[in-house]
């Protein structure tokens, strides 16, 4: 499977996740939103406003050289800054805390600055003395200094108090949860070396700042301070920075006007903002379009915050200015995916489960998401290899942030996505309303029809085929002959408006705008090869060298070459590797070398590089702190004095009984996953987005794979283990054939035209007929075309040859049996099933009344060809054959409820050619051998009827009737043995499976006694004695065959090897002739025993499928002569347990399968369409949405399987489909 | 015959007259944009206090910097006018169906920022700064435009803008106030990536103002 498919369909499972537990998924994602929002409390935000700030190196401290371009020298300076950088060297081998020995040193050296005098000067007459710090919380206003010398040190922190230092048992919380931290260190975090992880495993640096604000500038006060401090016992003055260091700098805060600072800000807040008005108006098609909005701009700044808290766990704290940073951020994050998941999710098909539709959505878009989001992390990880800290932070945090953008996307937008579609269902009242207006509709439809009956013959409904949207491929039949009758007109114009009345009162839009964004990818492919137009020369020219990209490629050549050129990245490269190499804690990128240094002298962080990021944020905010503003001011920094220590040294020295326990639970938990490395420096952050993005994806592929292995069956409901997956959903447009405007009732197509007639063999000389429910008859071709159409209430009245016609009962009374009749909805088993629920006797009494209930038949009518009959329009067809052994003359044979065979012809005329009535019950099944012309008809009551049909002479000609059964049959076939001509099987509801000879049945004079069952008195005296004269005749041409113990639901033919029963007892017998064909016929063999009962049995060469009662189909296949089962297998669990109509197919070679046997069935997910099964794989194979916009949904029911055209002809509700293979699979 | 040859003109006229008044309308957008955006770089690079233009002018036709906006906005028209006749005449129209509003406005955030960072952001060297611009500037062509068409066409105009730059610079046009070497080290970039964002834009403009005259022209059609 393609990588692109695994992740589609991760996405698929995924989808379906957050579809079924959105409660829980939304309670999980905010719990870990909050875990990493918690380390923004000690965030700190140095500075509200953007201070610009302009550096001035004087060669004279005085201030003497004023030069005009800097007129603010004029003034003193606001302070002067002096900082007594340390760095602290823990060895490795050091057995006590580093951060607890770096530290201590801190007090004696904030001791020792604050204490020192020099002459008569003192650093408290010379220092800069402030008030107490106001808008801080009590805590940090004790860390920092109040009425006094302004002297700052990470002392503070412990308000100089050595006992308090000591006895705090967790430094690292205490330095870390103080947002103060970086002014007390003196320097931005990233450069002290505290981390939260204590690597032990290696030396570490550790750095901090006194930094002391001074008044005024002196320069002699300042040298001795630096003296005297080196002269500390552990601290080892660097002379060779001491010439360098204090080269004072003057840092001028400007004041800048308010337009030229906020004005880039503002433009950049208007523009964020008409990014996300831009974006933000595309979420369509959703119940709650402000939700969704909110959640989507929650989505991105969650993600940005979460990133920030990401990083501070890993100890990287911003050190952009936010105000600024924010908007590129969420611009650069952006919110596509949101919107494109959204549109993906909405124009799924709306008759699908909210699952299946957020589930089907996401998996449709999950490849591009993910290669967008691979794309822009490795273009932002680019961003870290420019040597520059503020352009790879920024890539570091748009890096993270875009993973944890998409996780929330993941989890919290898809999951209140659901929740949103879930809303948006239609209420059931709106379906029952619908179903309400359509039966009115209906209802209405028909007395416009019995009020316009007089017209044409080939009218068609077009009031529902205008609201099924179907009525171009109408009204090329009948254009002639459209309906006149105002009165219809405006009917017809009502129901559409209410109809229309009805969609506009819901939000939604008309479902064909929903599907057309659905069906644009599986239409986009055949799109795609649509043949090349003509292109003209001279393009063909630009294109031959677009293709060869001479230029282009020149120009890449030429730009990288310069652009390597002109940075001197390789040089940069190789240093930065050299450095790494060299010092692995690559503390500073550029520090200073000290070729005469011995193995202990450790690098100190570069000051001159951090102190802008300080002057530019901490300072302006510490000044903050005591409400005074830098602005229009300068301060003058002198510098930092350095000063080194070994932590491993003076481990001794401290206070053993404070340290011995360290405790390890400092650490984090996740620290026991393995042992993080060295998380400053460039390839520090590139390791950290590296792992970040590896352990999202891959932390997400283990987990749907684990849902996947584990509790698949439990978590996504599939089913058992075979069937258990869901196929991706297909949509697939069919060919529309409107039948009628009722229910399409039986289908049946003629067989293949002999091979011999290669004329024949095109795909308009195979038609197919379709009745429906009101007893009309449409015949298409395969292309689509209407060959006829038959109102048979219209037809009797005039236009029937052989019979002369003086209906007496008017056609309203037999709508009026079609409206309320209760036989005319159901199919054909159920028919079969009212009737075997009474007795034999009530049933024929029954059926009699049912057909005839107003007339009385003729006593002697039965054979005769030409009867006058009086109620022709009150029967329903029950069943039917299409005759086409000549392709000029077809013929359709039609058995009516009221036991009249009838003969139409539709080639030319469309003209019922013969009617005879064989018995007064209805004709339940029909079958016809096509090479003889002969027919079979069985009545409800079990008895046989055969005739032969006389088509030049456009008559039937009865041969001979018999009772096959006392109780009426349930499946009649003709099974083509080869050896014994054509035998006809039979199986009902007296459990027998009886097998006639046809030639043989056809000779049979029957005895008189069958007509007097026509009446309803006797019934069962006739019966009993038909029965007997059958069993009499029986030995001649029947062979019964006892296998089952339950009546016999359903029969299936294997070519030249047997039938396959399937009983109301749940067995299935395999029937074939046995060896010796003199004794006893047949032998049988039970294939399977279950309980369910077996309602339909499906054959091909090698598999066969049986379709129980409680939606379970059972697989068989054929090995080796015999039948095994293959399995069974389940649809879902939680749809009502409904029987379904298996269709056993052997594709044509051109359908991927190795095993070419398939089953296809109707929808098990509740859409509009199919399911296909593979049988050779043993899962279903794919679900197929049929794209057609029926307004109501009726299932979609397969019929048959047309080889050799590669259609799979549907039926569903009034109409016809005809779906091409190819697409099934 | 007379009123149906009048009819014809006259719709053909207000067939012109409807194209003309869209192109007025995008070259007006794109005429603003330009000079928008000329106004944001100049402003931002004000607080760096480098101001690309200050005073002494060529010949003293012009006294202060005020013609650097006009500037910029006519090649904005002209580079959101060349974009789309450069994809009709390579037959390449598919970046303007993948693009709208919000993409162009990302893209512009992000042009934005681009200048930001190269007016705020202390690089070590030229170089570096140079480098750097560079790739994102590629980075944000692959990312919006991605045609081969649109790097062609916006490495030439960097390159003919650099040109005329140093040209101008050579011919003693104007004098640039302080160091030219920065300026001159993120100027294509900054070029490179604002015929991009232009180039979108007016391929969007395009379109939909080929879509509006095709709608309505079927719309008289209809009528």
């Amino acid at each position: 499977m393609s990588i692109k498919r695994q992740v589609s369909r991760l996405f698929y499972y995924h989808g379906i996740l957050c579809a079924r537990f959105p409660v829980y998924i939304l309670a999980g994602v905010i719990l870990i939103i909050l875990f990493f929002w918690y380390p923004l409390l000690t965030l700190s935000i140095p500075s509200r406003s953007p201070y610009e700030f302009v550096i001035d190196k004087p060669n004279n401290l005085t201030g003497s050289s004023v030069s005009p371009t800097r007129p603010w020298l004029h003034r003193p300076a606001e302070a002067v800054i002096l900082q007594l950088l340390v760095t602290v060297h823990v060895s490795k081998q050091a057995s006590v805390d580093a951060l607890r020995a770096a530290l201590a040193g801190s007090f004696e050296l904030h001791a020792l600055v604050r204490d020192f005098q020099h002459g008569n000067a003192s650093l408290s007459n010379l220092c800069f003395t402030v008030d107490e710090a106001t808008a801080l919380t009590p805590a940090e206003r004790r860390q920092l200094p109040a009425y006094g010398c302004l002297l700052l040190s990470p002392a503070s922190l412990w308000q100089q108090e050595a006992e308090m230092f000591n006895s705090d048992r967790n430094l690292l919380r205490t330095v870390y949860v103080s947002p103060l931290k970086e002014i007390l260190f003196g320097m931005p975090w990233r450069h002290t070396g505290v981390s939260r992880f204590n690597v032990r495993s290696r030396d570490r640096v550790i750095s901090y700042c006194v930094t002391a604000f001074l008044k005024n500038h002196d320069q002699e006060f300042v040298d001795s301070l630096v003296n005297r401090a080196a002269k500390l016992s552990w601290a080892k003055h660097l002379p060779t920075l001491e010439s360098a260091s204090l080269t004072p700098t003057h840092i001028y805060f400007k004041d800048n006007s308010f337009i030229v600072e906020y004005t880039p800000l503002l433009v950049l807040y208007s523009i964020l903002f008409l990014y996300i008005y831009f974006s933000v108006r595309k979420i369509q098609m959703v119940k709650s379009k402000w939700g969704l909005a909110f959640g989507a701009c929650f989505t991105v700044v969650a993600s940005l915050l979460m990133s920030v808290g990401v990083c501070m766990y890993f100890g990287i704290a911003p050190s952009l200015n936010g105000s600024e940073t924010f908007p590129y951020l969420v611009v650069l994050i952006g919110m596509e995916n949101v919107l494109v998941i959204t549109k993906s999710v909405v124009s799924t098909p709306v008759e699908l489960e909210v699952r299946h539709r957020v589930a089907v959505g996401l998996s449709k878009e999950g490849w591009t998401i993910t290669r967008s989001l691979v794309a822009e992390v490795s273009l932002l990880s680019l961003g870290l290899l420019s040597f520059n800290t503020s352009i790879q932070e920024f890539a570091l945090f748009a890096v993270v942030g875009l993973c944890t953008d998409f996780f929330l996307q993941m989890f919290f937008f898809v999951t209140i996505l659901a929740i949103d579609i879930k809303r948006m269902e239609p209420l059931p009242v709106a379906k029952q309303r619908t179903a309400n207006l359509l039966q009115q509709q209906q209802q209405l439809k028909q007395q416009d029809q019995q009020q316009q009956k007089q017209q044409s013959i080939q009218q068609v409904p077009q009031d529902l085929a205008v609201t099924l949207g179907c009525d171009e491929s109408i009204e090329d039949n009948n254009s002639d002959s459209k309906p006149a009758t105002a009165q219809t007109a405006s009917d017809s114009a009502e129901q559409l408006r209410k109809l229309h009345q009805f969609h506009h009162m819901h939000r939604r839009q008309p479902s064909d705008a929903n599907t057309a964004a659905f069906l644009m990818h599986s239409l986009t492919a055949a799109a795609t090869s649509a043949p090349a137009p003509a292109v003209p020369r001279r393009i063909r020219v630009l294109y031959y060298l677009a293709s060869k990209r001479l230029a282009l490629r020149l120009l890449l050549l030429v730009l990288c070459v310069w652009l390597l050129q002109a940075s001197g990245l390789i040089s940069a490269v190789s240093r930065q590797l050299h450095s790494s190499l060299t010092f692995s804690s690559n503390l500073s990128t550029t520090a200073s070398s000290n070729p005469g240094s011995s193995g202990d002298l450790v690098e100190h962080p570069d000051y001159q590089r951090y102190w802008p990021e300080m002057a530019a944020l901490h300072w302006p905010s510490l000044f903050g702190h005591y409400n005074r503003s830098l602005a229009g001011r300068y301060v003058t920094y002198l510098g930092a004095a350095c000063y080194q220590s070994a932590a491993a040294d003076r481990s001794a020295a401290i206070d053993e009984e404070t340290v011995t326990e360290q405790p390890q639970q400092e650490q984090p938990w996740w620290f026991l996953l393995g042992r993080p490395a060295a998380l400053h420096g460039t390839w520090g952050l590139a390791a950290i987005c590296l792992f970040g993005v590896t352990f999202v994806l891959t932390s997400t592929y283990a987990l749907m794979l684990c849902c996947q292995l584990c509790g698949l069956a439990w978590l996504f409901r599939l089913g058992s283990r075979a069937f258990d997956r869901p196929p991706p959903l297909r949509t697939v447009v069919p060919v529309v054939l409107p039948a009628t405007s009722m229910d399409v009732d039986l289908v049946c197509i003629s067989s293949l035209a002999p091979a011999d007639c290669p004329a024949t063999r095109r795909v308009e000389d195979r038609i197919l007929a379709a009745s429906s429910l009101d007893g009309s008859v449409s015949v298409w071709n395969l292309s689509g075309r209407r060959l006829a159409y038959f109102d048979r209430q219209l037809q009797h009245e005039g236009q029937c040859d052989c019979v002369t016609s003086d209906a007496t009962v008017g056609p309203a009374d037999g709508y009026g049996k079609l409206g309320d009749g209760a036989d005319v909805g159901l199919g054909l088993r159920q028919r079969v099933s009212h009737a075997t629920s009474l007795s034999p006797s009530q049933a024929a009494s029954t059926d009699s009344d049912l057909a005839a209930a107003t007339e009385a038949v003729p006593s002697n009518s039965g054979l005769n060809p030409a009867s006058p009959t009086q109620t022709l329009s009150s029967s329903s067809i029950w069943c039917m054959s299409l005759i086409t052994n000549d392709t000029d003359s077809r013929y359709l044979l039609v058995g009516c409820s009221d036991g009249h065979l009838e003969l139409w012809d539709f080639t030319c005329t469309g003209s019922a050619k013969c009617r005879i009535q064989l018995s007064a019950e209805g004709l339940t099944h029909l079958t016809v051998q096509q090479s003889q012309l002969v027919a079979v008809a069985a009545t409800a009551t079990g008895m046989l009827h055969c005739v032969r049909l006389l088509l030049d002479a456009d008559r039937i000609e009865p041969l001979s009737s018999c009772r096959a059964s006392p109780l009426p049959l349930h499946s009649m076939l003709i099974w083509p043995d080869a050896g014994h001509g054509d035998l006809l099987a039979t199986a009902g509801e007296d459990n027998l499976i009886r097998f006639f000879s046809i030639g043989e049945l056809c000779k049979i004079r029957q005895p008189q006694q069958q007509l007097s069952n026509n009446g309803a008195v006797g019934a069962g005296a006739a019966a009993a004695a038909a029965a007997a004269a059958a069993a009499a005749g029986a030995a001649s041409f029947c062979t019964v065959v006892s296998a089952h113990a339950a009546p016999v639901l359903a029969l299936a033919a294997y070519p030249s090897r047997g039938v396959l029963s399937g009983g109301a007892d749940g067995a299935v017998f395999q029937v074939s002739p046995a060896d010796d064909r003199s004794s006893s016929g047949f032998r049988q063999k039970r294939l399977v025993w279950q309980r369910q009962p077996v309602l339909s049995v499906s054959v091909s060469s090698r598999h066969a499928v049986c379709g129980l009662a409680n939606g379970q189909l059972l697989l068989l296949r054929l090995c080796t002569g015999a039948w095994r089962l293959l399995s069974c297998c389940q649809q879902q669990q939680q749809q009502p347990q409904q029987p379904l109509q298996p269709l056993l197919c052997t594709w044509s070679p051109p359908c991927l399968l190795p095993s070419n046997d398939a089953i296809v069935t109707s929808s098990s997910s509740g859409l509009n369409g199919l399911d296909v099964w593979c049988l050779a794989r043993r899962r279903r194979l794919s679900r197929v949405r049929l794209a057609t916009d029926w307004i109501r949904s009726d299932p979609v029911q397969p019929v048959c399987l047309l080889s050799q055209e590669s259609m799979l002809l549907c039926k569903c509700g009034p109409c016809l489909l005809l779906v091409p293979e190819c697409q099934l699979t | 015959c007379a009123l149906i040859s009048c009819w014809i003109f006259f719709a053909s006229f207000i067939k012109i007259i409807d194209m003309a008044v869209h192109l007025a309308l995008r070259v007006a957008m794109l005429f603003l944009f330009g000079v928008g955006v000329s106004l944001l770089i100049n402003l931002m690079q004000a607080q760096k206090n480098q101001v690309l233009i200050t005073s002494e002018m060529w010949l003293g036709m012009v006294k202060s910097g005020m013609w650097v906006p006009p500037a910029c906005g006519l090649s904005a028209v002209a580079i959101g006018l060349l974009y789309p006749t450069v994809d009709r005449l390579l037959g390449d129209p598919t970046v303007a169906q993948r693009t709208d509003w919000s993409s162009v406005i990302r893209c512009a955030a992000l042009f934005v920022g681009l200048n930001q960072a190269a007016a705020k952001i202390d690089f070590m060297s030229h170089a570096q700064l140079s480098l750097c611009l560079a790739a994102m500037s590629l980075g944000l062509w692959f990312y919006f435009d991605g045609s081969r068409s649109g790097l062609g066409l916006a490495l030439v105009i960097a390159l003919l803008a650099a040109a005329v730059n140093q040209m101008m610079i050579c011919l003693d046009a104007y004098r640039p106030s302080v160091d030219f070497v920065r300026v001159r080290a993120w100027l294509p970039c900054i070029f490179f990536s604002g015929s991009v964002t232009v180039g979108l834009a007016g391929r969007l403009l395009a379109a939909q103002a080929n879509s509006a005259t095709s709608s309505s022209a079927a719309k008289s059609h209809g009528d």
